[in-house]
């Protein structure tokens, strides 16, 4: 019965137990993680067997044709073949068999994979809670219990964890279905939330890309369903499960990195989060520049891909980030580390801004250089804010976004093309100046609402004009009339404001249609648009 | 922009903000309903700085300079105006589309104005915390680094969501009046003080 545990890999023996009566099957646990490792079906056979009488029985049954002869022929002829001392009729022998009293028993065995009676049993317990509470969404509990506790599993096989993450995970989702409503939520996306929340809790990091594409789950949902899962379970999240500290050895390992190599990284990393660098990268990715970082200055030239294809970034995002680290070179290293590589060999695309390459051996040296040390940290600082305070702005910007899209889902369209008014306007200015009289009258309309837009106060100044129009007529008729010529003589090159200018004149114009008081006025009009 | 350089330069009430620190409001969202039918696609031949793509998104995008801002304009007569910077700007703008309306020939009026949303934001200029307070706070904080590289909080009284960056910035949201934006910044503060990060 010594055989290897499927879950813990374990070459112990295995003791015989039973399940709970309702299944009550024999089944093999593993002696280390209590698990089923083999279960086995019996099956009796009872069988019952037949001994044969030694003295067979006749049986003479009278013939039938012989009998109904006699009768229809009387002849002399007959009555002399039949012999009387003779049976006459149909001779039949039976040999008998009976029964044992008692049976013979023969019983055989087939083995299972202990899988099935695993999930029998973590299904169980949940069938019996439900059994215990009368639910009318009994058989459906079970059903999304199945699915979530196959995603579990197949994801946790994917990523090579632990089985007792994933039965924690699935206790964590079955908690979350009880506490809250399944209804209109994915019970692969929450069973996959559950199994990030364990991970977590195991200190067993896996990158959320990961377990995403493990999973077929786009990260932002799985991300969305940790946060259903925290709220209804009110769970607190583990301290320190997102930071580098914990992603750095995993990554360290997977490399195959020397100590002195991951002590270097681990400590870029520590001074990264100490110092507030690059707030808005994420961990991963500060992991990953740490940690090309020191391969570099470590001579063991690891490749960029090699770090890209472990920590499932882009080879651009890693350029990008150990470029910002980079920046706060003299804060990078440890105190008295000396590089294997000299920095510039080792980064010949970057230009380091470091008062460490300079070897000074006189003491008057020395003190020049503390104190170039001593300011060269000042400069970097303000330059830092600065890069904060744009992304700041950048961010503030992004952001103002989401709460207005709740509102209206393509409000971010609306915000994408901020510059395009600016340019839209002498498009449209250009389009209506192009068109026909119809396009005058729009153009007209559009000024008037020009002229509307500049006015604080629309309705007074609507009131001067009602009250002013009737008594000023004749003035603007005879003033467009000199204004027109003179701007009729030096017409090569129209400008902007002499555009605005005409479309103000053409705005009286449309105030007198508008009026519409007097005919000759209007004649008067037409012949000068005649003109 | 004039707004918040007086902000900065007159002393700031401490028993209304004993923070010291004002939120700064940088959009509103407001709506209203002009009631009456609109005929979209005569307005944006007719307007100017107006877009309309039917297949894209069923109103008309209109946009005025002075105060900046940016409307939906929609054919029940329903309209949203954002990127104001302050209530009052809010109004005008939407006044001011209102008008443009009434003078393409709609009969529009001004019913039911509401401010929906305020969008404020502030430095506390100190670095934060962010995994202590999402751990400390894990009932409000959401807190997803490899996601989004701000803890979300959302608070319950008032009920606002705010973004906290290791930097300092907040940015909080969901706001209906001013003051709602005002008490949530004082009542984080103190949180965000004891999670202050000390420089190494």
């Amino acid at each position: 019965m010594s055989s290897q545990c499927p879950y813990c890999r374990a070459s112990g023996p295995a003791r015989c137990a039973t399940t709970q009566p309702p299944l009550s099957r024999a089944v093999s646990e593993c002696s280390a993680c209590a698990r089923i490792v083999l279960e086995r079906h019996l099956h009796t056979h009872p069988f019952f067997p037949l001994l044969p009488s030694l003295h067979p029985l006749p049986l003479v049954t009278p013939d039938l044709a012989t009998a109904i002869d006699p009768a229809p022929s009387p002849s002399p002829g007959d009555e002399d073949d039949e012999d009387p001392f003779l049976p006459a009729g149909f001779v039949s022998a039976f040999s008998a068999f009976s029964l044992e009293r008692h049976p013979v028993l023969a019983r055989s065995a087939s083995t299972f994979s202990g899988h099935l009676a695993e999930l029998e049993r973590a299904l169980a317990v949940d069938s019996a809670t439900a059994a215990s509470n009368p639910d009318p969404a009994g058989p459906m509990v079970s059903v999304d219990s199945l699915r979530a506790y196959l995603q579990i599993v197949d994801v946790a096989s994917i990523l090579r964890l632990d089985r007792d993450i994933a039965d924690h995970a699935f206790e964590l989702f079955k908690d979350c279905s009880s506490a809250t409503c399944l209804r209109n939520r994915s019970v692969e996306a929450l069973a996959t939330a559950a199994l990030v929340q364990a991970i977590r809790e195991a200190q067993q990091p896996r990158t959320l890309q990961e377990i995403s594409t493990a999973s077929n789950l786009p990260q932002k949902e799985i991300g969305k369903y940790i946060k259903i899962l925290g709220e209804s379970l009110k769970l607190s999240q583990p301290l320190n499960s997102n930071s580098i500290a914990v992603h750095m050895p995993r990554f360290c390992s997977l490399l195959q990195l020397n100590k002195s190599a991951q002590e270097l990284a681990a400590h870029i990393g520590e001074v990264v989060v100490n110092k507030c660098f690059c707030t808005r990268r994420n961990p991963i990715s500060i992991s990953a520049a740490a940690i090309y970082l020191a391969c570099q200055l470590e001579d063991k030239r690891k490749t960029q891909a090699e770090i890209c294809k472990v920590t499932g970034l882009t080879e651009v995002t890693l350029r990008k980030v150990y470029k910002e680290l980079l920046e706060n070179w003299d804060d990078l290293l440890p105190p008295d580390y000396t590089p294997a590589t000299p920095p510039e060999k080792a980064f010949p695309m970057t230009n380091i801004y470091s008062g460490r390459s300079a070897s000074g051996k006189d003491m008057y040296q020395d003190k020049i250089f503390e104190s170039i040390k001593q300011k060269c940290p000042e400069p970097a600082e303000p330059d830092h804010m600065v890069v904060v305070k744009e992304e700041g702005d950048k961010k503030t910007a992004a952001l103002g976004r989401p709460p207005t899209k709740l509102d209206h889902p393509e409000l971010g369209k609306v915000f994408r093309p901020p510059n395009a008014p600016f340019s839209t306007s002498p498009k449209s200015d250009r389009d209506k100046t192009e068109t026909s009289l119809r396009g005058f009258n729009l153009n007209e309309v559009s000024c008037a609402m020009d002229s509307d837009r500049t006015d604080i106060t629309v309705k007074p100044t609507f009131g001067d004009r009602l009250s002013n129009d009737p008594n000023a007529n004749p003035s603007p008729n005879r003033q467009p009339l000199p204004w027109q010529l003179k701007q009729g003589a030096p017409a090569t090159a129209p400008s902007y404001s002499r555009l605005r200018e005409q479309q103000s004149g053409l705005d009286l114009v449309a105030a007198l249609k508008g009026v519409g008081k007097r005919s000759p006025g209007d004649s008067d009009v037409r012949d000068k648009e005649g003109k | 922009m004039a707004e918040p350089g007086l902000e900065g330069s007159q002393p700031v009430d401490l028993s209304k903000h004993p923070s010291g620190i004002v939120p700064t409001l940088q959009n509103i969202v407001s709506t209203v309903n002009l009631d009456c039918k609109l005929d979209l696609k005569a307005i944006a031949l007719q307007a100017r700085n107006a877009e309309y793509n039917p297949k894209r998104f069923a109103a008309v995008i209109m946009r005025i300079r002075e105060p900046k801002t940016t409307a939906l304009i929609f054919a029940s007569g329903k309209m949203v105006c954002t990127g104001a910077k302050s209530e009052q700007q809010s109004k005008l703008a939407a006044r001011k589309y209102a008008r443009i309306i009434q003078k393409l020939g709609f009969p529009a009026k001004f019913k039911d104005f509401k401010i929906q949303n305020i969008v404020g934001s502030c430095d506390v200029k100190f670095p934060i915390r962010l995994e202590g307070l999402a751990y400390s706070h894990g009932a409000f904080s959401s807190y997803e680094p490899e996601l989004f590289p701000g803890l979300i909080y959302r608070m319950k009284q008032p009920k606002i969501v705010l973004l906290i960056f290791v930097s300092g910035k907040i940015v909080l949201t969901g706001a209906k009046v001013r003051e709602e934006t005002y008490t949530a910044f004082e009542n984080i503060y103190p949180v965000l003080s004891e999670f202050r990060k000390i420089q190494q």
